[in-house]
């Protein structure tokens, strides 16, 4: 039930907007401009791709659960929360206070955490002088990279104990539950790491919960290295600098047409892709990129009017939006102008700064 | 040179840490150190994989070799690689192609490569080894090479011709399960002059029992029975992923002080490498698992093997078994059998080989990937070799697919014959030990402690203590950090 909850709270965020498979899509993270829209559009990017396991069948089973106990009601593409529903969420419950940060961490999350494993235990026979133990990392780019840093660490320190100390700081800053946690999904000399099978089993919870929690914790790690890298000299250069990579490839490459000065058109023709495609790609980089005038596909007026429309049917629901406009405004420019909520303000300091 | 006999010790000890040969290792070893194209059969556990290793180490070039899993491809190579041996390698379909360039273009460096068969017939992947000089070409399994093996591979037939192309560098083909006519199968497809160094597959140090019992429960308690009064490293064997998943999950509520997991197939990779860690560091107690564990498995002390379904073949149970007890010392298999368990396996042999229709329509099939995915892979390497060995040898169709379907016929025979030497096993009054080896040997060690439940043995009886390790786990997570790191 547990589980079900948070679905529920997901849930409530786009009643009445979206399917509820689209909390699905986001949960997995998936890679399509509408799912990263739409998470920027209702307050959801905290859980954007924060289970990128989840599968189809256990969703679709926690949907029917939900349903089963008339905390939803579905029909045809629409549903909504019930009054018991909405009670069940007024509550605090085990997600209320914890953290994650799916929009930002979600393409490093999992690296990061198999490099602090197999650091940790490589550390660990190293502590014992052992050198040959098989590693609980099979990828050979995670296992390259902790090589290069083990190696880095042992030409300037003299043993592991500051690794240990700056793994001990990061667990100073979770909860005593947090903690057990995660120490023991380590593995080591004396020690093989739990599966979150086990983990659900010893700590008596569903293993989709561990598995949030666990990411849970991973998050509060990243954003503790990020935010104090000088506190954290060896653990916070395992995480991936790579602030300016939020965007797809093919979106970059979009990206880099546009700043040259090409239409929708001009890209279209020269990428020899969909037209929706390339808007999609537009869509992102107006959610990822604050700093990107939309102005070359709506003009300020027809934003203003798209605005007015979207107060009107208290919607994001796009076809609901389009009725209340002129045949000729397009759905992309709908979603370009919900891509910058309260935008023109911001895009006129946003065309100050750019001169 | 490492000629003399102390040097080899001495080597052994080095590489291995290992003070003495095991029976049988030594005289495989001088055989194709001499040069000599060479069959060997030793028991399972025994240390075979030692047979190829340390020569491979002590000579000059490349040791390929073939191996039929890329599971326990790639577990032997970890396993190498943790006991410092770092010049290994494998090379399987897995693999992307960066990943398969790394290993060809330092193929030279490497003094072991373990190759699948498929891999090896590959253009590329056939030149590059031309380039290098082989020092021996070992056939790990090479049962896989007989139809009349229980796990037949026809990508094993091509071996071969590989063997040719490479300049018929030395030769060891290994088996812990062939039986004479699958060894006279294996010279006559390779088709060399080989030595043959024939040890008897029997194990002295497992006992042998069986328990009949009437329904699924029944099976269930006796399990539990067993395992309160055994507490020692355990594998229990299933034939579903289900029931596997059930009965680990029973068995950690009826025993809180131990730590049972389960292991199949179907989980994510990271958490079968966890749990295989686990049981190999003895923190699991009890593991449930289906066959997709047992080959790489290389465990010293599984004390107790349980069969909760019943294998397809005398082959694959003695393989399985062969997990247990590979320190030498004395170990317990046990397999519960309920009426009606064999209708399983009969089951499943239904699924591995193609159906008339499925031969008929084959070869007008002009997409390869719908095939695939229409077809188990089993049947799917069936119907795509059969079709081109016969088209070779100039059969028209029609003629290939009814010389097919007489030959599935005839492979269904074997598998159903072999189920019911089986149950026959199963429901025998006499030696269990002598039945299991017979169609392997004549004669038979003295078993080194219980022979087996018909002879002098009785499971119930049984009560196995061993001292209580610490869990590591009780601690909490300064002290467990703190010992991690080695700052007690
Ligand atoms: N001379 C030796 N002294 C002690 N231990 C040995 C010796 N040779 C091999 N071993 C050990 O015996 C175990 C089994 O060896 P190995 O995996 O080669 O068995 P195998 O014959 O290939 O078995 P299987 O048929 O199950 O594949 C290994 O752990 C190995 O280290
Ligand atoms: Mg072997
Ligand atoms: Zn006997």
């Amino acid at each position: 039930m547990n589980f079900d909850l948070f679905i529920l709270y997901l849930l409530s965020h786009v009643e009445n907007e979206r399917t509820p498979n689209s909390i699905f899509y986001m949960l997995r993270g998936k890679k399509s401009s509408q799912a990263i829209q739409d998470a920027y559009l209702f307050k959801l990017s905290p859980y954007f791709g924060i289970y990128p396991s989840l599968h189809k069948a256990t969703y679709e089973n926690v949907i029917r659960e939900l349903e089963n106990k008339k905390l939803i009601v579905i029909d045809s593409s629409q549903f909504n929360l019930t009054k018991s529903g909405r009670e069940l969420l007024n509550q605090k419950h085990w997600f209320s206070s914890l953290f994650w940060n799916g929009q930002e961490y979600h393409q490093m999350d999992q690296s990061f955490h198999q490099k602090l494993l197999l650091l940790c235990q490589t550390a660990s026979h190293l502590s014992y002088r052992q050198s040959n133990f098989i590693p609980i990392i099979e990828g050979f780019i995670i296992q390259q990279e902790v090589r290069k840093h083990i190696q880095q660490i042992r030409n300037s320190e003299e043993d592991f104990k500051p690794i240990l100390k700056e793994v001990y700081q990061l667990f100073s800053q979770l909860t005593t539950e947090e903690a057990e946690l995660y120490s023991l999904t380590l593995t080591g000399v004396g020690q093989v790491g739990l599966s979150s099978e086990q983990l659900a089993e010893r700590f008596d919870q569903s293993v989709h919960v561990i598995r949030l929690k666990v990411k849970s914790i991973i998050h509060q790690f990243l954003q503790e290295l990020i935010n104090h890298p000088n506190s954290y000299p060896w653990l916070s250069q395992l995480v991936d600098d790579n602030e300016n990579d939020k965007l797809m490839k093919s979106t970059k490459v979009t990206l880099n047409y546009i700043k040259k000065g090409m239409n929708i058109e001009q890209i279209v023709h020269s990428r020899g892709l969909k037209r929706s495609t390339i808007e999609d790609h537009v869509i992102e980089i107006a959610t990822k990129d604050r700093t990107f005038s939309i102005r070359d596909y709506v003009s300020l007026e027809l934003e203003e009017m798209i605005n007015q429309a979207i107060d009107q049917v208290k919607s994001k629901r796009l076809k609901k939006i389009k009725s209340q406009l002129p045949e000729s405004v397009s759905y992309f420019q709908i979603r370009l102008v919900l891509a910058k909520p309260n935008n023109i303000i911001e895009d006129k300091e946003i065309e100050d700064l750019n001169v | 040179m490492y000629k003399t006999k102390d040097t080899l010790e001495e080597a052994l000890n080095i590489y291995f840490g290992f003070s003495t040969f095991r029976q049988g290792q030594k005289e495989i070893i001088s055989s194709i150190m001499k040069g000599n194209h060479t069959l060997a059969t030793l028991p399972t556990g025994s240390g075979k994989s030692i047979c190829y290793q340390l020569p491979a180490l002590l000579g000059e070039g490349v040791t390929v070799v073939i191996s039929p899993l890329i599971s326990l491809m790639v577990d032997q190579v970890k396993i190498l690689k943790s006991k410092g041996i770092k010049r290994v390698a494998a090379l399987n379909s897995l693999m992307n192609h960066q990943q398969k360039q790394q290993v060809l273009t330092h193929l030279q460096q490497y003094k072991i490569v373990f190759c699948s068969p498929e891999m090896m017939q590959q253009e590329f992947v056939l030149n590059k080894l031309k380039g290098c000089h082989i020092n021996y070409l070992v056939v790990d399994e090479a049962h896989c090479i007989s139809q009349w093996g229980h796990e037949f591979r026809p990508d094993y037939l091509k071996i071969k011709q590989v063997h040719n192309q490479l300049g018929e560098p030395t030769l060891l083909a290994l088996s812990a399960t062939a039986t004479p006519e699958v060894q006279a199968d294996i010279v006559k497809h390779l088709n060399l002059d080989m030595h043959k160094i024939i040890y008897p597959m029997d194990r002295e140090n497992i006992t042998f029992a069986v328990k009949h019992l009437d329904i699924h429960e029944d099976k269930v308690e006796a399990l539990e029975n067993l395992l309160s009064n055994n507490h020692v490293p355990t594998m229990i064997y299933f034939s579903s992923r289900k029931v596997c998943e059930e009965v680990s999950r029973l068995l950690q509520g009826k025993f809180p002080d131990k730590s049972v997991s389960y292991y199949h197939g179907g989980m994510e990779q990271e958490d079968r490498l966890l749990i295989q860690q686990q049981f190999m560091y003895d923190q699991l107690d009890i593991i449930c698992c289906t066959s997709a564990f047992g080959m790489g498995v290389d465990k010293p002390n599984i004390r107790l093997v349980i069969h909760f379904h019943i294998p397809p073949t005398i082959e694959s149970y003695i393989q399985e078994v062969g997990r247990a007890g590979r320190d030498g010392y004395h170990c317990v298999a046990l397999l519960l059998y309920q009426k009606g368990d064999e209708s399983l396996p009969f089951q499943l042999i239904g699924n591995e080989l193609p159906e008339d229709e499925e031969i008929e329509q084959f070869p007008f099939q002009e997409d390869s990937s719908y095939l695939k995915e229409l077809l188990s892979e089993t049947k799917h390497r069936f119907l795509t070799f059969q079709f081109d060995q016969w088209h070779q040898l100039g059969f028209t169709t029609d003629d290939a697919i009814s010389k097919i379907k007489s030959l599935r016929d005839e492979r269904l025979a074997v598998k159903r014959n072999s189920i019911i030497t089986m149950v026959n096993w199963i429901k025998t009054d006499s030696c269990r030990r002598k039945m299991l080896y017979q169609g392997f040997q004549d004669s038979f060690s003295s078993p080194l402690s219980f022979c087996c439940d018909q002879c002098d043995f009785d499971i119930d009886q049984w009560n196995w203590k061993e001292e209580k390790r610490s869990k590591g786990i009780e601690l909490n997570w300064e002290e467990r950090l703190r010992i991690l790191f080695n700052r007690r």
